[in-house]
């Protein structure tokens, strides 16, 4: 099966490279003590590229591995092969203390903000987290987890209260904002949109621009509907068993798709199109 | 505060319902201390009664546990027959004992498994975690009786610590000192009996906790940010993963109570257990029932302290009782 390589140019961005994936290969093993441990492969080969300030989304069905190579680029998980070049240095295989640097660069948001973030924490020291790693001072991180707040759209007189007193959708804009204390360079948002209700879907969506436009962050974008990332992503890897089977420009691969999984899923997309139009604007 | 005082409220409508069922089949049993009496024809019919009425046996059931429900809230246990004197000291001298054995065994159980059960999860799959669960399978599939048995058969062979007793015969001459290491190598073995049954299910429990919250997303997310390892387990890992572990606790100390009373039987140790079994044999009334009582207050104690100290841990306990207000 052929393997695609986007590196691409179009869109709005830069043709800065932030981020270059080749051969990432993920297998996990299954088992236990009684019976015999068998590999399966998450990630076959996946090869991606990514500019500054532009949006790859990585779509696919459940199990094509996408989420997987999310995982690997945020580094939450070790490939078994492969590399990933960021800013041309090699993270893919580095130890806990030598990837604590690119950690700031790349930040990953999940899709499930209730289950992502602490339910003992207050708002304030879920923000606060990732600059306490990097021992700021008490009165810079309030300051920073203020602005940040006001920048996501919550009130900062919100910042005390429990986690498990927020929304979904306001959960995830304080995933968003814990993910930007850090300044990131690369944003990993891997299905964040998936499980919020629609309109909370479109406001975190034009969310999501306004900021990559503030701070140009670049976003490696983890979604099952292609018709939701077609607003978002300057370029679409579609995955399937394990490898991108089809990469290019996003309304390329929209309107003039060539594999069986893009179809499939466009089709899927087509189904809920609707829907679609409602969240996105985008016609398929 | 509402969330402790429904608590503190449940825990006395326990202890009630458990003295009224204690008075319910102390009652449905079979024979009484008199029958024996009954069998020596020196003894009259009439002499029976009368020491019957003299401990209120003559009374209907709910008047005797109307009068030893008031009496109990006096602190008065009511009156041993075969010992013809007062329950409570009678109590008090054994269940100090008992106390002991339960406490240090309870302490060196959660002490021991808590890390144990916390490093067999964050090395999930290596050698320790495959020794625990091995260990853990082998200790709970062998009942306790056979395990108490076996280690008093050891330490009795190879002489390795006294058995029997909580002091020494000629303890009198010891210095302080040598005094609480004669009480500490005579309590050795039934604590280490009770230890090693309760042991296993509390490391697979902590451990099972443990693993969960490892598996969480919001710990993967940490593990993104950078956050350290050790930050990680003593932040995020252990408060959340806290909370079935002190529920437990609870468990545990029914378990190890439940358990020194055999171990007690077992290895000599004069606690409540040796006293409860000579009661139950001898239907000695109200002091199976204060026995049972003391037990079952303690057990209520216990759980009541776990659910506090949930509190003391898990704000969002805390909320609810707030919301349910």
């Amino acid at each position: 099966m052929p393997t695609y390589s986007p590196t691409y140019s179009s869109g709005g961005g830069s043709s800065e490279s932030l981020l270059r994936v080749t051969g990432l290969c993920k297998r996990y093993t299954r088992g236990s003590l009684w019976r015999k441990r068998v590999a399966v492969a998450a990630v076959v080969s996946a090869d991606f590229g990514i500019s500054r300030g532009q949006t790859l989304a990585l779509v696919g069905e459940s199990g094509s591995g996408k989420s997987t190579v999310a995982r690997c680029v945020a580094r939450i998980e070790r490939p078994d092969a492969g590399q990933i070049l960021m800013q041309g240095a090699d993270i893919a295989q580095l130890a806990a203390a030598a990837l604590l640097p690119f950690r700031c660069r790349i930040q990953m948001v999940f899709q499930d903000a209730v289950t992502s973030m602490n339910p003992r924490f207050s708002a304030l020291e879920v923000i606060e987290e990732p600059m306490r790693i990097r021992r700021e001072t008490v009165h810079d991180r309030r300051d920073r987890a203020r602005a940040l707040m006001i920048e996501v759209g919550l009130s900062p007189d919100w910042m005390h209260r429990s986690i498990s007193n927020f929304s979904g959708g306001q959960r995830q804009r304080i995933a968003l904002a814990r993910a930007l204390t850090m300044r990131p360079q690369l944003l990993v948002l891997d299905e964040a949109l998936t499980g919020l209700d629609v309109s909370t879907q479109a406001q975190i969506a034009n969310l999501l621009i306004d900021l990559q436009a503030a701070h140009r962050l670049t976003y490696l974008l983890i979604s099952h509907d292609l018709a939701l990332v077609a607003r978002l992503a300057d370029l679409i890897g579609v995955m399937a068993e394990g490898r991108i089977v089809e990469a290019g420009p996003a309304q390329q691969i929209v309107s003039d798709p060539e594999h069986p999984a893009t179809k499939k899923l466009l089709a899927s997309a087509k189904a809920a199109a609707g829907k679609l139009t409602r969240i996105t604007g985008a016609s398929l | 505060m509402s969330y402790i005082l429904r608590r503190v409220l449940r825990a006395i409508l326990l202890s009630f319902a458990v003295s009224a069922l204690c008075f319910l089949f102390t009652e449905m049993a079979p024979g009484s201390f008199f029958d024996e009496m009954r069998l020596n024809p020196q003894i009259s019919p009439e002499t029976i009664f009368a020491l019957r009425s003299s401990y209120g046996l003559d009374q209907p059931l709910a008047v005797r546990y109307a009068r030893w429900v008031k009496a109990a809230l006096h602190a008065d246990l009511g009156y041993s027959i075969a010992y013809n004197m007062p329950v409570r000291p009678l109590l008090w001298s054994r269940a100090k004992n008992t106390l002991l054995l339960t406490v240090s065994a309870l302490a060196l159980t959660w002490l021991i498994s808590v890390p144990l059960g916390v490093w067999a999860a964050n090395r999930r799959g290596g050698w320790v975690d495959k020794a625990v669960a091995l260990g853990s399978s082998f200790v709970i599939s062998v009942p306790e009786l056979v395990i108490a048995v076996a280690l008093l058969a050891l330490v009795v062979r190879w002489r390795i610590l006294p058995v029997g007793g909580m002091m020494s015969a000629d303890s009198d001459a010891f210095s302080t000192l040598a005094k609480v290491q004669d009480l500490a190598r005579h309590l050795a073995l039934p604590v280490l009996i009770l230890v090693l049954c309760e042991i296993a299910i509390i490391v697979r429990h902590v451990r099972a906790s443990v693993l969960e919250v490892l598996g969480a997303t919001y710990v993967q997310a940490a593990r993104g940010l950078g956050v350290s390892q050790g930050r990680l387990l003593f932040r995020h890992v252990l408060p959340v993963a806290a909370n079935p572990a002190i529920s437990l606790l609870g468990f545990s100390l029914a378990g190890l109570l439940s358990g020194s009373l055999i171990v007690e039987v077992i290895c000599g140790w004069p606690g409540l257990g040796p006293l409860l079994l000579e009661a139950t044999l001898s239907r000695d009334l109200y002091l199976v029932i204060g026995g049972i009582m003391f037990s079952a207050l303690f057990m209520i104690g216990g759980n009541l302290v776990a659910d506090i100290m949930l509190i003391a841990v898990d704000p969002r306990i805390r909320k609810e009782g707030a919301d349910a207000r």
